[in-house]
């Protein structure tokens, strides 16, 4: 590393500020070999739970057009798949429509709001936006999807997640313009609140769940992988407070 | 090609190459695997080593945005980066063949062995860098140990397909010439 040395004549410093220079000129690499570890750690430290907000929605913009260009192409191999789920979905809607029903429909009272005074009117709780899938990990230590859908398409960090089937997928962390970060299940700091429904009537069982993908000696291990596999599947499991995507 | 052009092509090539074919590859919980990072390794050896840990710094964090998770490539990267020139120095054959040949390959390293021992502790070093980062947080460490090994055996693999399906061209280059 070139040392403009003559922007510091020696006279000019005491000698201790001399060494200095003369230490980090000797040790530079060392240095900043030091410095980008540092850095580096300093980020995964800073980021374990959220995404950095400085580069993250520079980054996240990025990726997220580069992640667009390839899921178009993959998106030609899954026709078939996301045609079935499409189906499902939809047969789904037909068994919910209220002109099916000669009664009243009493299962659609779950979603009305107690608290509000008039309780004749139904009030819309959570808003369904549909958004496709960019980037999807599941593999990883730490599990992210990105969504086509950002806060220019009303997305906000804190939503909730769910898939055609209505099971659980994750929470948005993180929003740029155009793409939404989302924390699926699989990641080592999701905690989703679940509720099993059967159970609700006498012992309503409240449960924090985490994902821990790694912990093999974690005694309850295989039963709460499979109860969280159940869960999500079953679709019982609610998402409290956020407004559902 | 000049190698600044060349470079650049090989950054974005093995991006998306890890992010789009390898990253989609679920061989085990245990076996990630990995190959960007060969950017690294075949980076030239006349570049200044400050460069060298600038643009690994680069590559890393390049992926972890890919990732959404800042910091653990970036930091196996610049470890590689760094160590690197040491092992150059170490299993050069002769003096001044780093001068002779623009980046390290086979030929340039002598056979395949010295070239093979370069790439060996280089990728285990990053493998077992970047595992410990993302053990720290899990916890585990026969866990690691494993997926340390058995993603460095894989990864191998993959670079000795790599370099016998693209056979980089090495001209001997002389003061002479």
């Amino acid at each position: 590393m070139p040392f403009p040395q003559f922007l510091f004549p020696n006279s000019k410093f005491p000698s201790q500020v001399r060494n200095i220079f003369l230490f980090i000129r000797r040790y530079f690499n060392l240095l900043l070999f030091l410095f980008l570890q540092g850095f580096s750690i300093y980020l995964i430290v800073h980021n374990s739970r959220y995404h950095n907000a400085i580069f993250g929605s520079i980054t996240n913009q990025l990726t997220g057009k580069v992640n667009e260009q390839f899921s178009r192409v993959e998106y030609y191999f899954q026709l078939k798949k996301t045609n079935d789920s499409l189906v499902k979905a939809n047969a789904k809607l037909y068994n919910k429509l209220k002109a099916d029903f000669e009664l009243p429909d009493t299962t659609s009272n779950i979603f009305v709001d107690s608290l509000k005074v008039d309780s004749i009117e139904t009030y819309r709780k959570y808003n369904y936006y549909p958004a496709k899938v960019v980037y999807n990990s599941v593999a990883a230590q730490n599990n992210y999807l990105v969504l086509s859908r950002g806060t220019a398409q009303q997305v906000r960090s804190g939503m909730g997640v769910i898939d055609p089937n209505g099971s659980v997928v994750g929470v948005v962390t993180d929003v740029s313009k155009d793409f939404a970060v989302v924390m699926s299940l699989l990641h080592k700091d999701s905690h989703i609140e679940g509720m099993l429904l059967k159970a609700t009537r006498k012992q309503a069982h409240s449960a924090g769940m985490a994902w821990r993908p790694i912990s093999l000696t974690f005694p309850g291990y295989r039963k709460v992988r499979k109860w969280l596999w159940e869960t999500a599947s079953y679709q019982v499991a609610t998402v409290p407070a956020y407004q559902k995507v | 090609m000049n190698t600044l052009v060349k470079n650049i092509v090989r950054f974005a090539l093995f991006i998306l190459v890890q992010v789009y074919v390898l990253d989609k590859i679920h061989l085990h919980q245990m076996v990630t695997p990995y190959i960007y990072f060969l950017f690294i390794l075949w980076m030239p050896f006349r570049m200044k080593r400050t460069w060298q840990m600038l643009v690994a710094f680069a590559l890393g964090f390049t992926l972890d945005s890919f990732h959404h998770n800042p910091g653990f490539h970036a930091a196996a990267c610049v470890l590689i980066a760094y160590i690197r020139p040491f092992l150059v120095n170490l299993l050069i054959p002769q003096e001044g063949a780093d001068t002779n040949y623009e980046e390290p390959s086979f030929k340039s390293m002598g056979g395949f062995l010295p070239y093979f021992i370069f790439t060996g502790v280089l990728t285990l070093i990053h493998h077992g860098w970047l595992f410990l980062l993302e053990a720290w947080q899990f916890g585990n460490i026969w866990y690691f140990i494993f997926k340390t090994l058995l993603s460095t055996a894989v990864s191998l693999v993959l670079i000795v397909v790599t370099e016998l399906l693209f056979a980089r061209k090495q001209s001997f280059r002389t003061n002479t010439a």
